[in-house]
């Protein structure tokens, strides 16, 4: 069994959130999902499948991702916040395999120490989401680049420190038992991390969607319909 | 039954103030109206937004607590809820209805609006599924009465033509409810749970404030 390739589990304890042994049942278990949103003046952007690489659908409205025991390890090994790692073809990993780029020389029960000791707080728990949102973001523009046309260069160095107080973060939980760390980026800074005139070239592989038809899937995703609340329902004072 | 609901291109994005200012027949000094409309006309609607709240009932021992307990009841149709939708009416209340209030919130140029919940009654026909709200809420003929005086801060979530915002109704409890209380995760682990309940529990950040 690869334990890195398996989602982190939490276990509710006296109502606290505890990291489930890998050896654990996985009934009344909570992963936890990373979900980036990204708005447009008037709805969200939307990804192609070909271009996510993963899933049945068409679209998608978010890059999601779950975290699995290889990403805790594989963040924690990160040098440099602003490479992205590649595989050793030069190929970028898959979306829902990003730790497969490095191979981990922990054994079963080390990781899943290494596991327990880093996600068990509030604190660490968020550097890991906060690292694991980077890297997805950095991955997605330069994924982009390598579909279109490599003649722009595209600033996929991301300073989280200057742009995170602009990021709207959002919590729940899905219906199919996952903890989510929702992240709503602005359409400025969307606009910066993918240029309108890359999205113009790259039309078939991203589109802008606006508010109406968004409206129509909020009923079946819940972070959709929870990330429309956040962005574009009126806020009272 | 005439229930408060709006276009729904006028409440996304910074439209809505700017919809209800060039309303007139709408203001009267810091107070504002919305259109009503007759529910089972608009129910199916595709082009209006109808405003619920939710109200659940939370269990309140007089500690500050993080524990975010409520009261669990079962619906008529057999299903676990830890709250009751109501209709929103800004102008006077009625059974199956929250009596809210929009105000012009701070003094800034602009319209900054608050939106205040000052009442629920709850309709007759739920009373015998509601039976820890005996002595503790207050009933005017028949019809228990919940004085919420609260604030709506913002919309939580979308369900059908309906924009959702919650409030909690906080009741007294002692040991002995202490079967009739269930955590966020304990209601998520029942079999038949209500549909607005549990997007109510779903949308809340309570698994990021359980690893505190």
């Amino acid at each position: 069994m690869v334990l890195s390739a398996s989602l982190v589990r939490y276990r509710v304890e006296n109502a606290r959130f505890k990291v489930a042994h890998f050896t654990d049942s996985l009934s009344n278990t909570y992963s936890v999902r990373v979900e980036i949103f990204f708005a447009t003046q008037d709805g969200l952007l939307a990804f192609s499948g070909s271009l996510l690489g993963f899933g049945t659908n068409e679209w998608y409205f978010k890059l999601s991702h779950g975290l699995s025991y290889g990403d805790i390890y594989i963040l924690s090994e990160i040098p440099n916040p602003n490479d992205i790692p590649l595989m050793h073809n030069g190929d970028y990993p898959p979306w829902d395999a990003l730790w497969s780029v490095v191979s981990c020389p922990l054994s079963n029960e080390e990781l899943c120490n290494l596991v327990s000791a880093e996600c068990s707080s509030l604190a660490r728990l968020r550097i890991y989401i906060h690292n694991c949102f980077a890297l997805l973001l950095r991955h997605l523009p330069s994924r982009l680049r390598s579909c279109v046309d490599a003649k722009y260069y595209i600033q996929h160095t991301v300073n989280l420190h200057g742009i995170m107080n602009h990021i709207r973060e959002f919590f729940y939980v899905d219906r199919n038992n996952c903890a989510v760390w929702g992240f709503l980026i602005p359409s400025r800074l969307t606009y910066e991390f993918l240029p309108e005139y890359l999205l113009a070239d790259g039309s078939s592989y991203v589109k802008p969607v606006p508010l109406e038809q968004l409206l129509l899937f909020a009923e079946s995703d819940l972070g959709l319909n929870f990330c429309i609340a956040n962005k574009f329902l009126p806020v009272f004072f | 039954m005439k229930v408060a609901a709006v276009p729904w291109n006028a409440f996304f994005g910074y439209s809505f103030p700017s919809h209800l200012a060039q309303r007139n027949d709408l203001i009267e000094r810091d107070t504002f109206y919305l259109d009503h409309y007759e529910h089972d006309e608009i129910e199916h609607s595709s082009s209006l937004f109808q405003l619920l709240i939710f109200v659940t009932f939370d269990a309140y021992s007089g500690k500050l607590t993080i524990r975010d307990d409520r009261y669990l009841f079962t619906l008529p149709n057999g299903k676990y809820a830890i709250g009751l939708p109501f209709h929103v009416n800004l102008f006077e209340p009625a059974p199956g209805m929250a009596y809210c209030s929009l105000k012009r919130g701070l003094p800034f140029p602009g319209v900054y609006i608050s939106c205040y919940c000052n009442k629920v009654i709850i309709p007759k026909e739920l009373n015998p599924y509601l039976d820890f709200l005996l002595y503790q809420a207050p009933m005017v003929n028949g019809y228990y009465e919940l004085t919420i005086n609260k604030k709506i801060n913002f919309i939580s979530f979308l369900w059908n033509s309906h924009l959702v915002g919650k409030v909690g109704y906080r009741i007294p409890y002692s040991d002995t409810d202490s079967h009739r209380i269930a955590s966020s995760w304990q209601f998520l682990e029942l079999p038949e749970r209500d549909e607005l309940s549990d997007l109510c529990i779903r949308s809340e950040e309570s698994w990021y404030l359980a690893l505190v």
